[in-house]
């Protein structure tokens, strides 16, 4: 039952890292079914675009009519949809239930189902559809264009980061006077915090979060169990780590290269889909093509990506440790951290940085004991 | 914590892209698909 792991795992205090027994089990199943998951949408693809259903779902709809556009992309991502169910209900519902880490009850887990896909869907269809508009109305430009749009899109929805989390996944508020106070004593009065946020739902275990939005509007989310769970230490820590990603404005960067990754991508994409498949542009046909070399792309990007984010991380624990912060501290809250969120805290799982853009546990002690030797030079 | 790769797959969602959220391993966790997520 959901309930027995959080249970005995409650405990505010500092665990060992050779303690985390649970992790080394949950961890690779995590591994696991990302693997499972990428290969299996790229065998579907692939053997979707390999039979003659694109060609005969085209010639049902009229093929350079603009508004049967959304109706074939509707099908796609249904199709993409229904076909990943089977695998996210196993993973994503009935092992991780094994763990204490999902809501309880199936229908909860189907309604969020729903509303995850709503929203990823409408992001499909807008995207997906804009990118055939363009290449209807400007020919050759597209590319240009397209990546002009994207750049606005990329950085409006990052501004508006907190306002387009999907509405009836969380419960939303603000921490009271006294916990606000005593988050503000945890940083120091020298650091101005972001405003916070905090969000649960029931039974929700894990100290997750992070920053979201731009500028002005940027704020801190935390998961109320952090709040009322956790350590002054990891508090204190994952503060100072989070002031890190704003002081060195991580989250704009990251949408640049966000913008830039995927700009490269439609590029490449471009030439091998007009050279290789043929396909004329403001063609429905173009975009499950297009899913299927840019999903490729991701993957190939994702050690590198990976690795560039595990860089922001070691450079937020830079932060923290001067303004404050000590490793004693440090070892203390990223125990505490690993032990409630399952993560592995040893070096064995090499395999899995390629696709994980959070460094180990170890590596990050590791890394601080460094520089703090660098600076004690 | 804002890891590179979790937010590029989530503004990539504008796009067909259809590793999107098993490259984040958040596969099956539509709560987590719009968030960031964990510390460690």
């Amino acid at each position: 039952m959901a309930s027995t792991a959080p249970d005995s795992l409650s405990g505010a205090g500092p665990a060992p890292p050779e303690s985390n027994a649970l992790a080394r089990s949950y961890q690779p199943r995590r591994m696991r079914a990302a693997v499972i998951s990428i290969a299996w949408n790229l065998v579907w693809l692939s053997a979707f675009l390999g039979s003659d259903a694109p060609e005969q779902l085209a010639e049902v709809l009229p093929r350079t009519a603009l508004w049967v556009a959304p109706a074939y992309l509707a099908i796609l991502f249904g199709l993409y949809a229904l076909v990943n169910l089977p695998l996210e209900l196993w993973y994503g519902y009935l092992q991780e239930r094994q763990f204490g880490l999902v809501k309880r009850g199936l229908r909860v887990w189907a309604r969020d189902w729903i509303v995850g896909n709503a929203q990823h869907g409408t992001m499909f269809l807008l995207g997906a559809w804009g990118i055939l508009a363009l290449q209807h109305l400007w020919g050759a430009h597209w590319l240009l264009l397209t990546s002009g749009a994207m750049l606005v899109v990329f950085l409006a929805t990052t501004w508006f980061g907190a306002e387009l989390i999907p509405p009836g996944l969380f419960q939303f508020g603000r921490p009271d006077s006294l916990s606000g106070r005593r988050l503000q004593r945890l940083v120091g009065p020298q650091h101005e915090l972001p405003a916070v946020v905090l969000f649960t739902w029931a039974d929700m275990r894990d100290f997750s979060g992070g920053l979201v939005g731009l500028w002005r509007r940027q704020m801190l989310l935390i998961s109320q169990a952090a709040l009322e769970l956790g350590s002054d230490a990891m508090l204190r820590f994952v503060l100072l780590h989070e002031l890190g990603h704003r002081r060195y404005h991580h989250l704009l960067l990251s949408t640049l290269a966000a913008w830039g990754y995927a700009t490269a991508g439609l590029v490449f994409c471009d030439a091998i889909i007009i050279r290789l498949a043929m396909i004329e542009l403001g063609s429905a046909i173009y975009i499950p093509w297009l899913a299927l070399f840019f999903t490729t792309w991701m993957i190939l990007g994702q050690p590198a990506l990976a690795y560039i984010g595990r860089r922001l991380e070691y450079q937020a624990d830079r932060f923290y440790l001067d303004h404050g912060g000590s490793l004693e501290e440090m070892r203390q809250a990223l125990g505490e951290l690993s032990h409630r969120d399952l993560a592995r805290t040893d070096t064995t799982r090499r395999r899995q940085s390629l696709i994980e853009a959070v460094p180990i546990v170890a590596r990050r002690i590791r890394a601080a004991e460094m520089h703090l030797a660098g600076r004690a030079d | 914590m804002l890891p590179l790769a979790r937010l590029i797959f989530r503004l990539s969602m504008w796009l067909p892209n259809f590793a999107a959220r098993s490259l984040r391993g958040q596969v099956g966790k539509p709560h987590s698909w719009f968030l960031p997520q964990s510390w460690v």
